[in-house]
């Protein structure tokens, strides 16, 4: 089964900054092993850094991936070598074949990153792929930089689906305003420094209590919309702000078509934490939503954690969507499994049988709930049983890798 | 849940230059082995491996510790004993003299999770270990502490499972891999050798693979010379560590024979062990599945 999206990143090894960064892209990309446990449904990461007879070695097999991110780390090790510049030339020409002859399909698209100025004189590589410019930084901006262009490169691609145009993601900004505003303005200007986003912070951009949830939901049908929580104090007391994270987090069905229970989706969220010295209550249906501390001394950087890991949220749920379309196809006559294009807990679950048993749908026929992922670990499985059992005693959760084994 | 508990030794590490050649790097490995490494745990099994905790490089040390808090199993959470280590989730083998950077406080706060266990090299006084050395003799005490170390953990754990490795450049007499299957080979202990994660594993893995296959020349002794040192051996010394060399190739080629012509190679089924050999086969899902296969069908002997 192809991968919907493979990244790889090229670089020199005798590069201490590129090694470097290209460990930094795995572990965003890969949503690291140390600070993720949540079934590990991240994207797959390759290294190309040696080469052979003036060739990448190993041989990137553009037919395994729908699309193939090539992102290349060109510093002065790459161009000093000219066996290296041989190979970028080569593989840069080997590409832009590559997509003349598959249009629509096993798309590359190369990321050259300017590390070096020897880089433009490379034309093959600069002319053909927009290098991006990442001259004399220090290596934390870098590390950022690279994140931020690779994620945009990368969620362009996915989002647009082969078509030529991308849409706006909106970015509704949940906050409340006692306690919430300062940090959701910060963001709003963070979100309108990434390329495809638009912002929407209810203050300048929707009237207080008005049409804001059909705007939501119209713009969740189409995909353009995902959502900020920011979770202060006064946050959980919010009866709007609740709303908003119910409406959010709430399963809309995708694909009625292919298996009868569906594929299932929830809006992208990401959370920003900056709790006070009050009592409060954690809200439930955040709680698979990954999340950050407020840094007051560095809300610049926090900001910028924020919008990437909120547009990787994006690109992993239309990245999860494919597979489980994949995984659907092979079992179309089977209406006893539904897929989820989210790490599943115990509120979404919750909410799934409620709106299937809403539409009147037998919630018992389910055997299998398929989610991304390697799988989650037993004592999440063993805490999720109950509402999963919900549906049938004999219902289990199954993770993508398992399901692909069927 | 599994009968019993196995001690499991995850043997991997590399060098990002060697890994290359597959397209990965350590990250890749680091991934893998604690993908393993949960999976293992939360089917009740305890682990080992040799690492060095305060060592800032060794990010694989810390991610097993985290695993080990976040996914062992019910079960066996609940035998844990703190005055028997012997029931605690995780073991680490550490030579001299990397086990120097372990601070005591280290080692306190993983009671209960990681026993710690340090190995000298034979034969030695306390008080040179202690003592300032020259580089000749305190780079070969290191690589004699690194051979006990393996022979101690071959001896105590029920499994091995290896991938990836250093080819050239380990600080042992020979590729740290290599040295550890040797060791598990003498004692007729069950070993599986992962081929999908290159490094000297692959190596291993491609010669077993295929009777015909000629030794992987790049695993001699010569990819791990030191010639500092080296200088300190006597001649009866060298004779004895190519003679150790021999008898690493003597017993993976009776390993291979056994795996090609005998149902079972040290209670574990060939099939599965030739399932996981080959370098093609980078499906982590399948190769921890047939890892966590055998452990099963061991634990349950």
């Amino acid at each position: 089964m192809p991968s919907p999206v493979s990244i790889y990143v090229v670089h020199h090894l005798k590069s201490k900054v590129a090694t470097k960064l290209a460990s930094d892209l795995f572990d965003w990309f890969r949503l690291s092993l140390l600070t993720e446990n949540q079934s590990n449904a991240g994207l797959p990461v390759y290294f190309r850094r040696r080469i052979v007879e003036a060739r990448l070695q190993p041989d990137i097999s553009f037919s395994d991936s729908d699309l193939n991110i090539v992102v290349l780390l060109v510093d002065q090790e790459m161009v000093g070598d000219i066996d290296w510049r041989t190979a970028l030339v080569r593989f840069a020409k080997s590409a832009r074949t590559w997509n003349k002859k598959h249009v629509g399909k096993n798309r590359v698209q190369i990321l050259p990153i300017a590390m070096h100025e020897g880089l433009y004189r490379i034309p093959e590589v600069y002319e053909n792929f927009n290098p991006i410019r990442s001259l004399d930084m220090p290596l934390d901006q870098m590390t950022a930089f690279l994140r931020r262009a690779v994620i945009e490169a990368a969620a362009r691609f996915v989002r647009a689906d082969n078509s030529d145009v991308t849409p706006p993601l909106n970015v509704f900004l949940s906050h409340a305003k006692r306690d919430g505003r300062q940090i959701a303005e910060y963001i709003r200007d963070s979100v309108r420094s990434f390329g495809q986003m638009v912002a929407w912070y209810d203050a300048n951009d929707l009237p207080y209590g008005g049409k804001w949830k059909s705007e939501m939901m119209k713009s969740a049908r189409t995909d353009t919309a995902a959502m900020v929580a920011t979770v202060t104090d006064t946050y959980p007391s919010r009866q709007w702000c609740r709303r908003e994270a119910t409406e959010a987090r709430t399963p809309v069905r995708l694909n009625r078509a292919i298996n009868r229970p569906g594929i299932w989706k929830v809006q992208p969220v990401v959370g920003i934490y900056n709790l006070g010295n009050l009592w409060t209550r954690p809200m439930p249906m955040l709680e698979g939503v990954p999340r950050i501390g407020w840094d007051a001394m560095e809300p610049r950087k926090t900001t910028e954690r924020l919008v990437d890991r909120l547009a990787l949220e994006v690109m992993l749920g239309l990245v999860h969507r494919k597979v489980a379309v994949s995984i659907a196809r092979k079992q179309t006559k089977r209406t006893d499994i539904c897929y989820l294009t989210w790490v599943p807990d115990t509120w979404t679950l919750s909410k799934l049988r409620q709106i299937m048993l809403a539409g009147k749908e037998d919630v018992a026929k389910i055997r299998y709930i398929v989610y991304p992922g390697y799988g989650l670990a037993k004592t999440e499985l063993s805490e999720l049983d109950s509402v999963v059992q919900s549906f049938h005693r004999d219902s289990q959760l199954v993770s993508f890798e398992e399901a692909m084994s069927w | 849940m599994v009968n019993a508990s196995l001690l499991i030794a995850i043997s991997s590490g590399g060098d990002n230059a060697e890994l290359a050649e597959q397209g990965i790097g350590m990250d890749h490995v680091e991934e893998m082995s604690v993908r393993l490494a949960r999976r293992l745990l939360s089917d009740g099994h305890r682990l080992a491996w040799g690492g060095t905790l305060g060592n800032p490089n060794q990010r694989l040390t810390m991610r097993l510790i985290d695993s080990a808090h976040q996914w062992v199993d019910e079960n066996a959470a609940s035998q844990v004993d703190v005055t028997k280590p012997d029931t605690w989730p995780l073991v680490n083998y550490s030579a001299w003299d990397s086990y120097k950077s372990i601070s005591d406080e280290q080692i306190n706060k993983l009671v209960g999770i990681c026993n710690f266990i340090k190995i000298d090299p034979p034969s030695v006084a306390e008080a040179e270990l202690l003592g300032p050395l020259e580089p000749g003799r305190a780079t070969r005490l290191r690589s004699d502490a690194l051979t006990a170390m393996r022979k101690l953990s071959s001896a105590q754990v029920d499994l091995r499972i290896v991938f990836a490795g250093r080819i050239r450049g380990a600080k042992g007499w020979m590729a740290g891999i290599l040295e550890e299957v040797v060791c598990s080979l003498e004692l007729d202990k069950p070993i599986i050798i992962i081929g999908g994660f290159g490094g000297c594993s692959r190596l291993i893995a491609d010669y077993l693979s295929d009777l015909k296959a000629l030794w992987p020349e790049q695993l001699n002794l010569a990819a791990c010379a030191d010639p500092v040192r080296d200088a300190t051996l006597t001649v009866d010394e060298r004779d004895q560590l190519n003679q150790r060399m021999g008898r690493a190739r003597e017993l993976l080629n009776e390993n291979r024979t056994s795996l090609h012509t005998k149902a079972n190679v040290s209670g574990v089924s060939s099939d599965e062990l030739l399932l996981v050999l080959p370098s093609v086969n980078e499906n982590a899902r399948e190769i921890i599945n047939v890892c966590a296969s055998i452990a099963k069908k061991l634990s349950n002997k």
